[in-house]
């Protein structure tokens, strides 16, 4: 009993923490970490899981309505803006909880009937991650057709990959927040500059949608899990990286299936994490570290508990998440939005300072003027992402050394 | 007012210049010296020069090119990993896990991470690695 309590209020915790822009579990681990003087080590992991997995299903609001995202979800803005800009914010949300939801059951799943499995996957999956990267970025170029079109969109890949050798080496800020003010600068910032420049005015929001459960829905949930799963194991790979690659494969063309298969991935990735303590003895998350540290021993019956918090915490937090996103968007449809933007930025900025300093303003104002450069030549701003495919790809290729070498840095 | 094209050409401006600032940086910066003993967890994700003598050098069954160095100084000990792209890059450059003899002094440079409890310091090129004899 005391342990379903534990969830409640991690959960309710999580939701609260998700809704603040920028935020994560991993800021707020060590003041969780104090909490062991009156939980005991399976409470405090089962009170670190529920915030870990509630935090992602509130997070997409803060994403889709103010352009404000954390790392794991920069990548929604985009669709998700065009979505609010057409009236449909409000089934961005429903669209992402549900294939959260779904995600959650195929991640169960597919851990489940591979179990015995993950450790030879783990072994062998890396010689064919560079592969996929490449012929992701391929894809991801030669889809503009037009001769003029690839070059502007391999100009802004290769922009944003030379940026993201550079930064994700930056040595003046630490290096496990150094994603902050890049993915912010590319994906949040530079939407937020763009939209008070043009000044959109927020439509009527549309409250009465129902979620259609087709096939193409349950085929982006499905495959975004198996993409988070991998995202779980594979070193170098994260979120955004998987949410494009999955995107090419399957050829996602509208917004509300790539925003469907992004939080299917989010969330086993998330869910992976916890389980790689057990499966492959690899933490793989801020959260799976620390709860490596409390219990030293993980067993199947953890693992047991583990699922069952998940599952409380996912079940309560997509509840107040929508009754949330309701109530948000009847309070932005009040507000002038040229001035929510602004309030947004200012925070954005704030956070980026607080975080990471005075450089981290320095790599977000490179990364923002790489993101507005895209929008205004008209190239899809996920070619941005050479920001990580990049460095993905020279890390599978092991040439990190010689490039690292070679520039001197 | 502010046209696009004034907006395009700015924000171009901005990327490469800031870019070509981000490289100068990284060039000229120098880590800071931290002795062994005083790496504390709270480093963690910095970038760093520390030094110690090698006490044990593990090799992996699985993966004959990675290795994990063990540093001590002062009553501490840390955790050297050479993952195998850089291993590789040591070998053509003619340093071996042989090279890496217990007693012989090792100054590194690298991001401070906290892996299972314990402090590494991951090198990414091979100049991050420097060997002394005594």
């Amino acid at each position: 009993m005391i342990e379903f309590l534990i969830c409640l209020i991690g959960s309710i915790l999580g939701t609260l923490l998700g809704l603040i822009p920028g935020s994560h579990i991993n800021n707020i681990l060590p003041f969780l970490l104090s909490f062991s003087f009156f939980l005991n080590p399976l409470q405090l992991s089962l009170f670190i899981i529920s915030i870990s997995t509630s935090q992602i299903i509130s997070s997409y609001i803060p994403s889709i309505f103010l352009g404000a995202p954390n790392e794991e979800n920069a990548l929604s803005i985009l669709p998700g803006h065009k979505l609010l800009l057409k009236g449909n914010g409000i089934s961005a949300i429903k669209i992402m909880i549900t294939s959260s939801l779904l995600s959650t059951l195929f991640s169960f799943l597919l851990i489940a009937i591979f179990f015995n499995f993950f450790n030879f996957f783990y072994q062998i999956s890396r010689n064919f991650v560079s592969i996929l990267i490449l012929l992701t970025i391929l894809i991801m170029i030669l889809i503009e057709r037009k001769i003029k079109r690839i070059l502007l969109s391999s100009f802004i890949f290769l922009i944003s990959g030379i940026f993201g050798i550079l930064a994700l080496n930056f040595p003046l800020v630490n290096q496990n927040y150094i994603l902050f003010p890049v993915l912010s600068g590319l994906f949040g910032i530079s939407t937020l500059i763009n939209s008070l420049n043009e000044k959109p005015k927020i439509p009527k929001q549309n409250f009465n949608i129902k979620i259609d459960f087709n096939k193409k829905l349950i085929k982006s949930s499905f495959i975004g899990s198996i993409f988070g799963i991998l995202v779980g194991f594979l070193p170098a790979i994260g979120v955004s990286q998987a949410a494009i690659i999955s995107q090419q494969i399957l050829r996602i063309k509208d917004e509300l299936n790539f925003l469907a298969s992004l939080s299917s991935i989010n969330v086993a990735n998330e869910i992976f994490s916890l389980f790689a303590i057990y499966l492959i003895n690899n933490p793989r998350s801020g959260a799976s570290i620390a709860i490596q540290r409390i219990l030293t021993n993980i067993s199947l019956y953890h693992l047991f508990l583990f699922s069952s918090s998940i599952l409380i915490s996912l079940s309560i937090s997509s509840l107040l998440s929508i009754k949330i996103a309701k109530r948000f968007v009847r309070i932005i449809e009040k507000i002038d939005y040229f001035k929510l933007n602004l309030i947004v930025l200012s925070y954005l900025l704030t956070s980026i300072f607080i975080f990471t300093g005075i450089y981290g303003l320095f790599l977000a104002l490179i990364s923002s003027s790489i993101g507005i450069l895209a929008y205004k030549l008209g190239i899809k701003r996920s070619d941005c992402m050479g920001v990580l495919l990049i460095p993905s790809l020279l890390f599978f290729l092991k040439l990190n050394p010689i490039v690292y070498q070679i520039l001197g840095i | 007012m502010i046209t696009d094209k004034i907006i395009r050409i700015l924000a171009l401006a901005f990327s490469i210049i800031g870019i070509i600032s981000l490289f100068y940086i990284e060039l000229n910066f120098k880590p800071k010296f931290i002795p062994l003993e005083k790496i504390k967890f709270e480093n963690e994700g910095q970038r760093i020069l520390t030094s110690g003598k090698i006490v044990k050098v593990y090799t992996s069954k699985k993966n004959p090119n990675f290795l994990l160095i063990v540093l001590y100084s002062k009553g501490r000990k840390i955790g050297v990993p050479i993952f195998e792209d850089l291993f590789l890059q040591l070998k053509k450059n003619g340093i071996s896990k042989y090279s890496f003899k217990r007693g012989k002094y090792l100054e590194v440079e690298g991001i401070v991470q906290n892996y299972k409890g314990l402090i590494e310091v991951i090198p990414k090129k091979v100049s991050d690695i420097r060997l002394k004899n005594d």
